[in-house]
């Protein structure tokens, strides 16, 4: 099969028709109003790539992006409107799990039938049969009709099936949502497994960690075109910053108003000299300045300003845990900043996300990502030979130095580390 | 990768498990079981022989009226739940057919076997009716079998028609039942077939069902031998339109799962 299989896309188009079908009622509708034909939507716009077996690739993008209409035509599931698909060996698609199940039967019946639907003999199926119980830890349920079980046992019982397939293409579309998170990490393990026996696996998912970590390589989709297409880390990071400009820009214009009390209007990022600033240095203070309008007194605001990763918070300058609040806030404007010191953070992208609160439960000011900046720096300076260590995929956000040390019969030996320099020779600002 | 019908060959056991999940599941919570596969051909030839016998006090046949119904009613029984099944198959599957592809025409087709189960059964039952009323089984009841392939070669090209209709229109699944009711009186089930006035015959004839549902009585229980050249007609027929209907929803094939 190696050499053989495998997944190539040349220039595919593919149309779908919007809006109703044609009936009676909108035929004289349509009549009456001169109008004829239906709306278009191109789901796919002239999309190229090829996936060689042992190869993975990541398929991100927002929703209706024409992700899994591209995991269809693989499937064979529908046909495009142009183009080229050539796939060759078993497929596997695990899209719309359990769709095959009939409720009336057994998990054991259900598995004969789902198996043969994907693409195996019954002989096949009997030979994976306790394989597939036992991935899906549902010995002691196997004779119950599946209309009893719970939504998460009738999905573990359909991806059990369909990982059993042992395809040569697996098209993987967001299923990892699925089970218990013993369950997801023995899923990942497995299509793991799937790629290093040569299987070419698809991934599509909006969990970017899972992708990075399941594929080599990426492709961002956005309204039916490749936008970027590259390495995993590249191409999720050129994905993220994207969709941080967008929620900037969309949270930018406020007025203020809108019947609050308290609204920050403004949010802005500077240098401990007072200057704007968009880029810092790994080490660099962060001064984070807010402007905001009280409509009348308000009283025990606890400001929260947190610095988000890509997948969540770092860490926040938190006037409530912190019980740092200004007892009231009297009507009118006024400016707060928040000092971070020595940001200890990798190069990439963070966000700056603004809330106020009353109290635990309650919010002044929802949530809201209001600013962002980039951090550059280059760690060699710091004693770290790697050049992927430029970069946040050396693994989490923050860079602590630290050293190795190695010991054994012939005593310890100092390997080295990667360590901060004790002056830094261009600080900013100070 | 291969499509339509001579995938679905290769893929034999799919039919087969699609068969068995409707057997299997049509076991399950009802009481009655297998028994409503009888139900309503008993039924209607007891309601039916009552009309005729008691009410009108018509003689139709020279066989006993219940017995000449059951020979009719078992091969249009079998036309009318398999095609009516078939017609909303892709649409109750919709969900499997947005999940995987495999030949849909295994779909389609999985009523026209897993209605033969009905067939024997309805078949046991007539026996018992011609022992009760003492009818001899005519020898030409070996042409069963060839006129069940010709009824099935018929109903799959309705069945792959329909099917692809209502999926662009659920209409058709809707006015089905209606219709098939309405033809039980354009074949000859209640009546035997030369009563048809002799004008509208070869209209009436054309029609495969018409041809199979009178062999079928005639091999079984006579009087007289079948109308091979009939027969064969019907059989031309059937093919001809299996021929254009797998064509046709081949062709529809490319667009099912964006339609439906």
């Amino acid at each position: 099969m190696a050499g053989q299989a495998g997944v190539r896309l040349r220039g595919v188009w593919k149309r779908y028709l919007l809006g109703q079908q044609r009936s009676l009622r909108r035929l004289a509708s349509d009549l009456l109003r001169r109008q004829g034909g239906r709306e278009t939507l191109w789901a796919l716009q002239d999309v190229s790539l090829e996936v060689r077996p042992g190869q993975s690739l990541g398929i991100i993008g927002h929703n209706g992006a024409g992700k899994t209409t591209l995991l269809k035509l693989l499937a064979g599931i529908t046909l495009s409107t142009r183009g080229e698909v050539d796939v060759r060996g078993r497929v596997a698609s695990l899209i719309n799990l359990g769709a095959g199940f009939h409720r009336e039967l057994t998990g054991r019946e259900n598995i004969y039938l789902n198996g043969v639907l994907l693409g195996l003999s019954r002989r096949e199926v009997r030979a994976r049969f306790d394989r597939i119980v036992e991935f899906a830890e549902l010995a002691d349920f196997i004779d119950t009709p599946v209309k009893r079980y719970s939504a998460g046992m009738y999905a573990r019982l359909g991806f059990a099936v369909a990982v059993h397939v042992d395809p040569d293409v697996l098209l993987v579309d967001e299923v990892l949502s699925v089970g218990d998170l013993s369950f997801q990490d023995r899923s990942l393990r497995r299509m793991l497994a799937f790629r290093e026996q040569g299987c070419a696996v698809l991934f599509v998912s909006h969990n970017l960690s899972a992708v990075e970590l399941m594929c080599d390589r990426v492709i961002w989709l956005d309204h039916g075109r490749i936008v970027a297409e590259g390495p995993a880390q590249e191409v999720v990071r050129a994905y993220l910053d994207a969709f941080d400009r967008d929620q900037i820009a969309q949270g930018a214009p406020l007025d203020g108003t809108g019947g609050a009390f308290l609204a920050v209007e403004q949010v802005s990022l500077h240098c401990p000299s007072g200057e704007a600033c968009e880029v810092y240095d790994y080490g660099d203070d962060l001064v984070v300045r807010l402007r905001c309008r009280a409509l009348r007194e308000v009283a025990n605001p606890s400001f929260i300003v947190t610095i988000r990763g890509d997948y969540g918070p770092l860490f926040a300058g938190n006037m409530l845990i912190d019980g740092l609040g200004p007892q009231r806030l009297a009507p009118g404007v006024h400016t707060l900043e928040c000092r971070f010191r020595g940001l200890p953070l990798l190069p990439g992208l963070y966000r700056v996300e603004v809330k106020v609160k009353q109290n635990v439960r309650t919010n002044y000011f929802e949530p809201r990502v209001m600013a962002s900046f980039k951090l550059q720096t280059d760690l060699r300076a710091y004693g770290s030979v790697s050049p992927v260590g430029v970069s946040k995929s050396r693994g989490g956000f923050v860079f602590v130095p630290y050293e190795w040390t190695l010991g054994g019969p012939a005593g310890e030996t100092s390997l080295g580390g990667a360590t901060a320099p004790l002056a830094k020779p261009h600080l900013r600002g100070w | 990768m291969q499509r339509g019908i001579p995938a679905l060959w290769g893929r034999r056991e799919l039919l087969w498990v699609l068969v068995l999940r409707d057997l299997q599941a049509r076991s399950k919570q009802a009481f009655l079981g297998y028994v409503w596969i009888v139900l309503q051909p008993l039924l209607l030839t007891g309601a039916f022989t009552f009309l005729v016998e008691r009410v009108l006090g018509m003689r139709v046949s020279d066989t006993p009226y219940p017995v000449f119904l059951m020979a009719g009613l078992i091969p249009w029984h079998y036309f009318t739940t398999a095609v009516g099944e078939s017609t909303d198959s892709l649409v109750n599957n919709m969900d499997l057919v947005r999940q995987v592809y495999f030949p849909r025409e295994a779909l389609v087709l999985y009523p026209l076997v897993a209605r033969l189960l009905d067939v024997g059964i309805a078949g046991l039952v007539l026996a018992g009716f011609m022992f009760a009323f003492r009818v001899p089984l005519s020898p030409w009841v070996a042409l069963a079998p060839l006129l069940l392939l010709i009824q099935a070669t018929f109903m799959a090209a309705v069945a792959l028609g329909l099917a692809a209709l209502n999926v662009a229109w659920r209409d058709v699944g809707r006015a089905l039942p209606l219709v098939l009711s309405l033809l039980l009186y354009a074949v000859p089930v209640l009546y035997p077939g030369n009563r048809v006035p002799e004008q509208v015959g070869w209209l009436y004839f054309l029609n495969p069902m018409a041809v199979v549902i009178e062999t079928f009585r005639t091999a079984l229980l006579g009087p007289g031998e079948p109308n091979l050249g009939l027969l064969g007609l019907a059989a031309g027929v059937s093919l001809a339109l299996l021929l254009v209907a797998q064509r046709l929803f081949a062709l529809f094939d490319t667009v099912l799962a964006d339609v439906i």
